[in-house]
C-alpha cells in the first residue's frame, strides 16, 4: 500500500452510553462521541486534544473497537469493521493497539515483563518459542529496556513508571501494529521523565510507520508529536489543522480559549488575568442546542444556538465546525 | 517595606515506615513575606505535600522525627501544644486547600454549611451568624447565594474547587497553603480559578504558599520560587531571577523539561529518576543525575551559598 492512502476512515461516528433507565420514561443516552468523521494516513501521526469529558477516550476506544459504536462506520484499509463480532475482530486487534494512561494498572503483576510481552504473541499464536523470544528481545531494545538480560525477568514492581511506561509501550508494539492510540501515555509521569517517553513514541512511530493517535488534555506536549491537531469538545471534533498555523491562528473559539489559558513559564504571568470565557463543559445527557460551544462563546451569533454548524474549510486543510467561517 | 510572615529554620519530617524512615522534609528553611506567594515546585514525592503538613501540622501517625522552628510573626509555633496549635493557629492563621479535596466534600451535607462548619467549630459562633459568613465566603469566589442550599453533586468541578477555597477562606486566615489546587481541573477552569487566586491575594493581602508540579502553572502566581527535590529545598529565588536564569543544576534542567506552546525551545529530559527517600543518595541527592557533578558532590552535602538578594542554592558550584 502506499504512503497515502487513507489507513482510517471515520465516517459519522457516534458511541451513546444509555443511562440507567425508568420504567416508564424513555432511556437517556451521554453523547459521548457524536458524528465524528476524520481519515488518517497510513504513518500520518496526529494529536487529539480535548478537555476531560469531552469524548476523547471514547473515540479512542471505540476505533479500536473496545466499544461497539451507535452509529457511523469505521472503515480501515477501506474495509468496514463497524459492527464485526469479536471473534471477526482478531485480525483487527493484530493491527491495532492501546497505551493507558496509568502503566501501574496496566501491567499483571504477577508476570515476569519477558512473559507480559510475550502474551499477546502467544494469543495470536505468533510463531514457536524461539520466534517469540526473539520478538520479545526485538521490542525491548526498541524501547530502551537494555541490558535485556536484566529486565526481562523483572516484575512490574521492581520498575519506575517510565520504565513501566516503556513495558506497557514494548507490549503494544509486538504484534507490529499499523495503528496505535495512545490515552495520555505520559500524564501519570515525573515531568522530567514524560518528555524522554514522548519522544520514544514518535521515535517508534516514524521508524515503524505506525499511523497514530495521541489523545491528551496537555497542548502543550502535541507540539513534539505530531504536525496534526484534532480539538474536541462535547462529543464533537471543532478544530482539525496543522499544529503551528492552529497553535499561532486557532479558528474556533474555543481552541482560542483553551490556547489562552495555558501558562507558559514566565514570572510576567502573576501580573495578568487571563481572558478565558467562564462556564464550564456541558452536560452531554442534554447537551445545548445548535452549537455547543455557544453558550460559554464570546462571538456568539442568533444563528449559533438555532442550528449546528457545518464543517467549514476556510483554508485548504484547515477543518472548523463554526458559525464565524461560514461563506459570506 | 514587607514583613515576614512565616519563618520555617531548620525543619524536618520523616515517617517511619517497614522500609526505613522516610526523610520527606530535611532541614528546611525558608522565609515568606506578608502578602507574597511562594511557589513550591518539585517533581511526585520530593516531599512538598509532606512539608505542607508539617506546617499545618496535620501529621500521620507513623512520625520518626518533627523538629525544628516555624516562626508566625516571630512567635514558634512548633512549641505549641496539639490544642492550642488547634485552637489558635490551624484554620484561624493558616488555612489549606488540599489536593483533590473538592472530591472530599460531604455528599450529603449542603455547601453553605459545609463552608460554615470551621465557624461553628473553631470560632464557636451561633448558626446564623456563620451562615451570614458562609455566605460572604461564597460570594467572594464567585458563588452566588443560592447557591447555598444545594449539595455538592449539583456543582462544576470549577465551583466545587471554589467551595473549597471559600471553606479555606472563612475564618480570615493570613496565610493560605494551596496543594495542587487545580491539578482535576480543566485548563480552562484551571485559568479562571487562577485569576480568583489572582485577586484574592490583591485584596485580602493573602500570603500563600501554592505547591505544584507545573512550573508554567506556578509562574501564574509565584513571586518567589522554590525548588525541592528529595525531601531538601534546591533553590529559592525571586520568580523574575528564577525563570530568567535559575541556578542550581535540577533547577535549570526542570526548567528545561517543560514544553512551551509559544516558543520553539525543544524540551530535554532528565535521565533517570528521582531518588528514593529512605536511601537517598550521598552528598547531593542530586549529584546521580547531574550533569555538573564533581567529586565532591558525592561525598558532601553542599550547605546553602547566598547568591545575594535573597538567592539561595544548595550546590556546590557556587562555594567559594
Amino acid at each position: 500500500m502506499s504512503e497515502d492512502e487513507e489507513l482510517l476512515e471515520v465516517e459519522n461516528l457516534r458511541k451513546w452510553f444509555e443511562l440507567r433507565k425508568g420504567l416508564f420514561s424513555s432511556p437517556l443516552y451521554v453523547k459521548a462521541v457524536d458524528g465524528v468523521s476524520f481519515k488518517l494516513k497510513k504513518g500520518e501521526a496526529i494529536s487529539l486534544v480535548g478537555e476531560s469529558g469531552s469524548g476523547k477516550t471514547t473515540l479512542g476506544k471505540t476505533i479500536l473497537r473496545l466499544y461497539e459504536p451507535t452509529g457511523g462506520t469505521i472503515k480501515i484499509k477501506g474495509r468496514d469493521i463497524t459492527h464485526l463480532k469479536s471473534n471477526e475482530l482478531m485480525w483487527y486487534r493484530r493491527e491495532t493497539a492501546l497505551i493507558e494512561q496509568d502503566p501501574y494498572g496496566a501491567l499483571p503483576s504477577f508476570f515476569s515483563i519477558h512473559r507480559i510481552l510475550e502474551e499477546p504473541l502467544i494469543i495470536h499464536k505468533f510463531g514457536n518459542a524461539e520466534e517469540r523470544r526473539k520478538r520479545v528481545r526485538e521490542v525491548l531494545e526498541e524501547v530502551r529496556l537494555t541490558p535485556i538480560e536484566d529486565f526481562a525477568p523483572k516484575y512490574p514492581h521492581m520498575l519506575s513508571g517510565g520504565q513501566l511506561q516503556r513495558v506497557a509501550i514494548a507490549r503494544a508494539l509486538t504484534l507490529r501494529p499499523e495503528l496505535v492510540v495512545a490515552d495520555e501515555p505520559v500524564s501519570m509521569l515525573d515531568a522530567s521523565v514524560r518528555i524522554e517517553i514522548l519522544n520514544l513514541l514518535r521515535e517508534l512511530q516514524e521508524k515503524r510507520k505506525i499511523s497514530f493517535i495521541y489523545i491528551t488534555h496537555d497542548l502543550t506536549t502535541t507540539k513534539y508529536f505530531s504536525e496534526k491537531l484534532f480539538i474536541m469538545y462535547a462529543g464533537k471534533i471543532v478544530e482539525i489543522g496543522d499544529m503551528l498555523k492552529v497553535v499561532h491562528n486557532p479558528l474556533h473559539p474555543y481552541t482560542e480559549a483553551l490556547l489562552k489559558a495555558i501558562p507558559d513559564p514566565d514570572p510576567r504571568n502573576r501580573e495578568i488575568l487571563r481572558d478565558v470565557p467562564p462556564g464550564e463543559p456541558p452536560n452531554l445527557v442534554n447537551p445545548p442546542s445548535g452549537c455547543r460551544f455557544h453558550p460559554r462563546c464570546p462571538y456568539k451569533m442568533d444563528i449559533c444556538q438555532k442550528e449546528e454548524p457545518p464543517v467549514f474549510e476556510p483554508e485548504n486543510g484547515r477543518f472548523v465546525l463554526c458559525w464565524l467561517h461560514a461563506k459570506k | 517595606m514587607t514583613d515576614t510572615i512565616l519563618q520555617s529554620r531548620n525543619l524536618k519530617l520523616y515517617y517511619a515506615t517497614r522500609k526505613g524512615v522516610v526523610k520527606a522534609v530535611n532541614n528546611v528553611s525558608f522565609d515568606l513575606q506578608k502578602g507574597e506567594s511562594l511557589a513550591l515546585v518539585g517533581e511526585s514525592g520530593c516531599g512538598k505535600s509532606s512539608l505542607a503538613k508539617a506546617i499545618i501540622r496535620l501529621l500521620p501517625r507513623n512520625i520518626a522525627t518533627y523538629t525544628g522552628e516555624v516562626l508566625l510573626e516571630g512567635q514558634d509555633i512548633m512549641k505549641l501544644s496539639d490544642t492550642q496549635f488547634r485552637r489558635q493557629i490551624r484554620w484561624k492563621r493558616i488555612s489549606m486547600v488540599f489536593q483533590g479535596a473538592m472530591n472530599s466534600l460531604n455528599p450529603v451535607l449542603k455547601i453553605g454549611y459545609q463552608v460554615a462548619e470551621p465557624l461553628l467549630i473553631h470560632e464557636e459562633l451561633d448558626k446564623k451568624e456563620a451562615k451570614k459568613r458562609a455566605v460572604e465566603a461564597l460570594r467572594i469566589v464567585g458563588i452566588h447565594e443560592s447557591f447555598v442550599e444545594r449539595y455538592p453533586f449539583e456543582l462544576s468541578g470549577g465551583m466545587k474547587q471554589r467551595t473549597v477555597i471559600a471553606m479555606a477562606l472563612v475564618t480570615n486566615p493570613d496565610i493560605l497553603i494551596l496543594d495542587e489546587p487545580t491539578s482535576a481541573l480543566d485548563v480552562i477552569t484551571q485559568a479562571n480559578i487562577m485569576n480568583l487566586l489572582k485577586k484574592l491575594k490583591k485584596e485580602m493581602q493573602l500570603s500563600y504558599i501554592f505547591i505544584t508540579h507545573d512550573i508554567g502553572l506556578s509562574s501564574e502566581l509565584a513571586d518567589k520560587v522554590a525548588v525541592m527535590y528529595a525531601g531538601e529545598i534546591q533553590e529559592v529565588a525571586d520568580a523574575d531571577t528564577f525563570y530568567a536564569k535559575p541556578a542550581h543544576p535540577y533547577s535549570q534542567k526542570l526548567m528545561a523539561s517543560v514544553p512551551t506552546l509559544r516558543t520553539e525551545k525543544k524540551p530535554e529530559f532528565i535521565p533517570g529518576a528521582p531518588p528514593s527517600l529512605v536511601n537517598p543518595p550521598s552528598g547531593c541527592k542530586f549529584h546521580p543525575r547531574c550533569p555538573s557533578a564533581f567529586d565532591r558532590c558525592s561525598k558532601e552535602n553542599p550547605p546553602v551559598f547566598d547568591l545575594g538578594s535573597g538567592h539561595l542554592v544548595k550546590c556546590w558550584w557556587y562555594a567559594k
